[in-house]
């Protein structure tokens, strides 16, 4: 019992200093906040007009919503997806000045500081998203607490499975600099292939949809789990789904426990 | 004060200045769809009749519910409301045929039924009344083979589903276009199937259709999907119901 709690204790210790370091990085917390800004107020609201219905009949955007309720969700996924996968940043900095051996030599079990710097930076992360909530109002989405709940739930397990394959991306990278540009050439391509920012029009058939969009990159949106994460997150919000909502949970409750095998066994190494 | 908590103001202090910020500026208009009305001062809202009982009351003669909702809407919005009558709505299956623009209308209504179809041109807001199809005439269905009136109106009802309906029935649709031309058909004694808001000659037996004619439906206001700022106000100002709370209801301006 006492073994327990003394992992207990060491968990939310590791997992205090992530947090203390998130809330203390000003720059982070500005990242945070200017991505939503950039990606809703100013793509958002100049493509809004584009996607407008103007002829009663005509079809622009077979979807119930307008475009900015349509990229609402994408854009906190995206605020997630990049607080989570930079986290990986904090692991290289530790290992580079010692920290994490320090720590991998203290009597806490491995999975334990893990699971600390993880469920650490997943909280930063789902921080992240919430505050992009703020702007719902802005989006017109209208939100009731139970759907507030279950989006900050859902963002909780989203950050976690992006941030333990952040750590899983820090074992292959050994250098800050490698590392920056590891994350863009992945974070931006995954987020674009993910029907994030155009819709696939669900009430369209496959050949339909090949006469809008050339099959590669259907089949990319397909294989992208970006695209499932985002589906099942405008599902809550906005009540909406491009895909089978249970495929998105699946695979977010797949990624935690894949991802946290995978980091453990790359962690520390 | 302790040490840890002295260690938390600060980053306390910079999250709450970037929440604040970014709940003042959700408050910023997301398009100038609201300012463009205000500017202009009026309110367009198109119908097919403006004599359907949801405009106008058959009864009393004065506003039918929907056109007292929009009536004190208008007001609520500070903009005068003009009821411009499209005699194009319903020419056609096709609803672009019906060339219903955003410089014509800026709200859609007088029947407008909550359909998949008519979701993916607009966004809808509900009146709160609902509609559907009704059949005049004997209690017994006509045989196969009678000719049936169908006045199915502009509602957006399923009119496949009807047409199918009608078919496995063996009837023989004689589509009518106008609330006369229904009143003329059925006072020749022929069974009609029509929308159920439609005033009928006093003393007009009618029934329910089968339900695999088509459902019950909720009435709907139609707005341009992607006027954020001006649905989010109309929706505000539908919402606070009827004309409660407005001190005079704003008179129509006139007639197209």
């Amino acid at each position: 019992m006492t073994e327990v709690l003394a992992i207990l204790r060491g968990i939310h210790g590791v997992w205090l200093r992530e947090i203390m370091r998130a809330t203390r990085d000003r720059g982070q917390l500005l990242g945070g906040v200017s991505r939503p800004l950039i990606w809703l107020m100013i793509l958002g609201v100049g493509l809004n007009p584009y996607f407008r219905g103007e002829v009663f009949g005509e079809v622009k955007m077979v979807l119930p919503f307008n475009y900015l309720q349509f990229l609402f969700p994408a854009v906190i996924v995206l605020n997630i997806m990049y607080t989570s996968i930079q986290f990986a940043v904090s692991v290289i900095w530790d290992r580079e000045f010692g920290f994490l051996r320090e720590v991998l030599v203290s009597p806490m079990p491995r999975w334990a500081v893990l699971l600390g710097k993880v469920l650490g930076g997943a909280t930063a992360a789902t921080g992240h998203g919430t505050l992009v909530l703020i702007l719902a109002r802005f989006a017109d989405v209208t939100l009731t607490a139970p759907q507030v709940f279950a989006a900050i739930g859902y963002m909780f397990a989203l950050s976690f499975a992006l941030t333990c394959f952040g750590v899983v991306l820090a074992g292959k990278v050994r250098s800050f600099e490698g590392f920056g540009v590891f994350s863009n050439t992945l974070i931006l391509p995954m987020y674009f292939a993910s029907s994030s920012v155009f819709p696939l029009d669900p009430s369209l058939t496959r050949t339909q949809l090949s006469t809008s969009y050339p099959e590669w990159l259907l089949w990319l949106i397909r294989v992208n789990p970006i695209t499932y994460a985002v589906d099942a997150l405008r599902g809550i919000l906005i009540g909406f789904h491009q895909f089978p909502a249970m495929i998105g949970y699946a695979l977010v409750a797949a990624g935690c426990a894949g991802f946290f095998a995978w980091a453990l066994r790359s962690f520390g190494k | 004060m302790s040490a840890l908590a002295k260690g938390w103001r600060r980053p306390l202090r910079d999250i709450s200045l970037l929440a604040g910020f970014l709940a003042a500026v959700s408050f910023l208009p997301a398009d100038t769809s609201l300012a463009e009305r205000q500017a202009s001062g009026q309110l367009r809202y198109c119908v097919a009749d403006q004599n359907s009982p949801l405009i106008r009351d058959p009864a009393a003669g004065g506003p039918g519910p929907e056109l007292r909702l929009m009536q004190a809407a208008a007001g609520r919005l500070g903009v005068q409301l003009r009821l411009v009558e499209v005699a194009n709505i319903g020419r056609s299956f096709n609803p672009a045929d019906w060339n219903l623009t955003r410089a014509q209308c800026d709200v859609l209504g007088g029947g407008l039924a909550d359909s998949a179809a008519n979701r993916g041109f607009m966004t809808l807001i509900p009146t709160g009344q609902q509609i559907a199809l009704r059949r005049s005439g004997t209690a017994e269905e006509p045989p196969p083979g009678t000719k049936v009136g169908v006045f199915a109106g502009t509602a957006g009802l399923d009119r496949v589903r009807l047409s199918g309906f009608m078919r496995s029935r063996g009837w023989q649709p004689v589509p009518l276009r106008r609330e006369a031309d229904l009143r003329a058909w059925i006072a020749g004694g022929a069974p009609a199937i029509f929308l159920s808001l439609t005033p009928l000659p006093e003393g007009t037996a009618h029934h329910p259709l089968a339900a695999e004619a088509g459902e019950v439906r909720d009435l709907v206001f139609g707005l341009w999907r992607g006027d954020t700022t001006f649905t989010r106000a109309f929706r505000e100002a539908i919402s606070q119901g009827g004309d409660a709370g407005l001190k005079q209801p704003p008179p129509l301006r006139g007639m197209n």
